[in-house]
């Protein structure tokens, strides 16, 4: 009976192992196949230093004649990553509430979910370039492009700090006798205000990012100034701006993980 | 002031309470007794309107109003749980408001939404809510926020909140399970000052035999959803409790003369609760 067990134990482990090695061999053929898809070739990288290098020198030393403007635009920058968050943090609070499943029902959270799902999966700049069609060139088709997919994101992100929430205090305030609207206010909200609080800054912190970017389609700020003067092989320049970048950006990572830590 | 017809709960199979009928007259202090999972905590928060029964239920009315019916929550209820007060064993604070705002929360319901909204309940809420904080003994802590509280003063605060709530009706589930034995003491006197001095009609789940005959006057005892005994909580014997428990009736009986590490030993296979957490010849 026991030399059964032993041998029928070691027949199982035979087979794990068989079946470990199927499974690195597919991952494997798994990376193999996207390499050749991505058209990676490290080779190039090394024939064609010499571009690389020249390229590299030509940004060198920037050229800091227009710094003023390059700031001004910066500024704008900022100004569409703050109201494209603002917007999207008064969206994303109702409509995160509405993708919880512990609070509302199945045929609110379902279609909720859904429609923040298409927010998110579609990248700001395909927003950006939508909505310069439709309010013309500027910064407010960036704000409206960072306000559209940032209340996707947020709202997930409300709704999965909603949902982790222990129900005791709402059940509390619900036996009170109390609404809807007073049990979400005051079982829900203060449970879930540090993390709403930190997901927020978080998402600030890439919009700033983002919104450098949505202005190279024509949405305003420091990406459209970016966009021309590669264009236009002026790469001194453009040294001076990804360093004005580099520097706002770093900023505001740093006045955000200030901001968390005061916060929580 | 609470009359049940036939209530009936199946959680995925399981009997929670069979064919469960009973009445609380007003002004009585009843104790509900049994093992874990027999059914106590469920009872209680059917008479709440936190859960619905099944279909096969009859009528749950509190303070005449029809809280259920045939495992249909009553439309009204919000309106009607106004005049229940529910104590829970997690206390159910908001931990990160303050006691004086977790207390006023009981008047969210008699409150305009915008005022609820801003937390400004009115001079007169606020008064109310200074008494029953003083009335439970935690005035002081009123600024602290009340996830810094011990239990016994939180567990003190939800009674306060009950009370802001001017509930006529409390109902308490395990309301010290979690507590020790000074605090278990003080809530338990609380709650049976309120019924003597106020009339409140209170219904309070124990684990501990001692507080309920301590303390109420009533006791109904449940075992698998089903009532066993329901009399004068004097009358608890011990073979009841065997009964109820399911233990080894040795086990229920005081024996002075025996050291007491012994005897806790011999009690660990029990729930602490059962044996008042502090000492087993509490039982007795």
């Amino acid at each position: 009976m026991g030399k059964n067990i032993a041998i029928e134990g070691e027949k199982k482990s035979k087979w794990k192992l068989t079946w470990t090695i199927i499974q690195i061999c597919l991952l494997l053929a798994f990376l193999c196949w996207s390499w050749v898809g991505a058209e990676i070739k490290p080779l190039d990288l090394v024939h064609d230093a010499g571009n690389m290098v020249i390229l590299i020198k030509d940004f060198f030393p920037p050229d800091f004649r227009d710094l003023t403007y390059y700031l001004k635009e910066m500024l704008i920058t900022l100004h569409i990553a703050l109201w494209g968050t603002i917007f999207a943090v008064i969206c994303s609070v109702p409509l995160g509430i509405m993708s919880s499943e512990n609070v509302v029902p199945a045929w609110v959270y379902q279609p909720t979910r859904r429609l923040m799902d298409a927010f998110r999966a579609i990248n700001e700049m395909v927003f950006a370039m939508l909505f310069v069609v439709t309010v013309g060139l500027g910064a407010f088709a960036g704000v409206l492009a960072l306000w559209i997919h940032t209340t996707g994101v947020l709202a997930k992100l409300f709704s999965e700090a909603v949902e982790a929430v222990d129900p005791g205090p709402v059940e509390g305030i619900r036996s009170t006798g109390a609404g809807f609207i007073a049990e979400v206010w005051y079982g829900i909200i203060p449970q879930v205000f540090p993390l709403w609080i930190s997901f927020t800054l978080y998402r600030f912190e890439s919009n700033v990012r983002s919104a450098t970017v949505v202005g190279m389609v024509g949405a305003g700020g420091i990406g459209v100034v970016l966009w021309e003067l590669i264009r236009g092989f002026m790469f001194q320049k453009t040294c001076t701006v990804m360093l004005v970048i580099i520097v706002a950006v770093s900023a505001f990572d740093l006045l955000s993980q200030y901001l968390r830590k005061k916060v929580i | 002031m609470i009359h049940i017809q036939n209530l009936n709960k199946t959680f995925t199979g399981t009997k929670a309470l069979s064919e469960l009928s009973m009445s609380v007259a007003k002004g009585e202090m009843v104790a509900l007794i049994g093992a874990s999972g027999s059914g106590k905590s469920t009872l209680i928060r059917h008479m709440a309107g936190l859960v619905e029964g099944d279909k096969s239920s009859g009528s749950l009315r509190v303070g005449g109003e029809l809280i259920q019916e045939s495992g249909i929550i009553s439309a009204k209820i919000r309106h009607i749980r106004r005049g229940i007060g529910v104590v829970f064993q997690g206390f159910n604070l908001v931990g990160r408001l303050n006691v004086e705002t977790n207390v006023m929360l009981g008047a969210l319901a008699r409150a305009p939404l915008w005022r609820s909204i801003i937390a400004k309940f009115g001079k007169v809420e606020l008064q109310l809510a200074l008494e029953a904080m003083e009335r439970v003994g935690i005035l002081e802590t009123k600024g602290r926020r009340a996830s810094t509280l011990s239990g016994g003063q939180r567990q003190r605060a939800a009674i306060a909140r009950a009370l802001v709530q001017k509930a006529l009706i409390i109902l308490a589930d395990e309301p010290i399970a979690s507590l020790d034995p000074t605090s278990s003491h003080r809530v338990m006197e609380i709650l049976q000052t309120l019924n003597r001095e106020s009339g409140l009609t209170v219904v309070v789940s124990l684990h501990q035999v001692e507080y309920a005959k301590k303390y109420c006057t009533r006791a109904i005892a449940l075992n698998a959803g089903k009532i066993c005994y329901d009399g004068p909580s004097k009358g608890l014997s011990l073979e009841l409790m065997k009964d109820i428990y399911g233990g080894d009736l040795e086990d229920f009986q005081d024996k002075p003369e025996e050291p007491l590490g012994l005897q806790a030993r011999r009690l660990s296979h029990l729930p602490p609760s059962l044996w008042g957490g502090d000492s087993p010849s509490s039982l007795s």
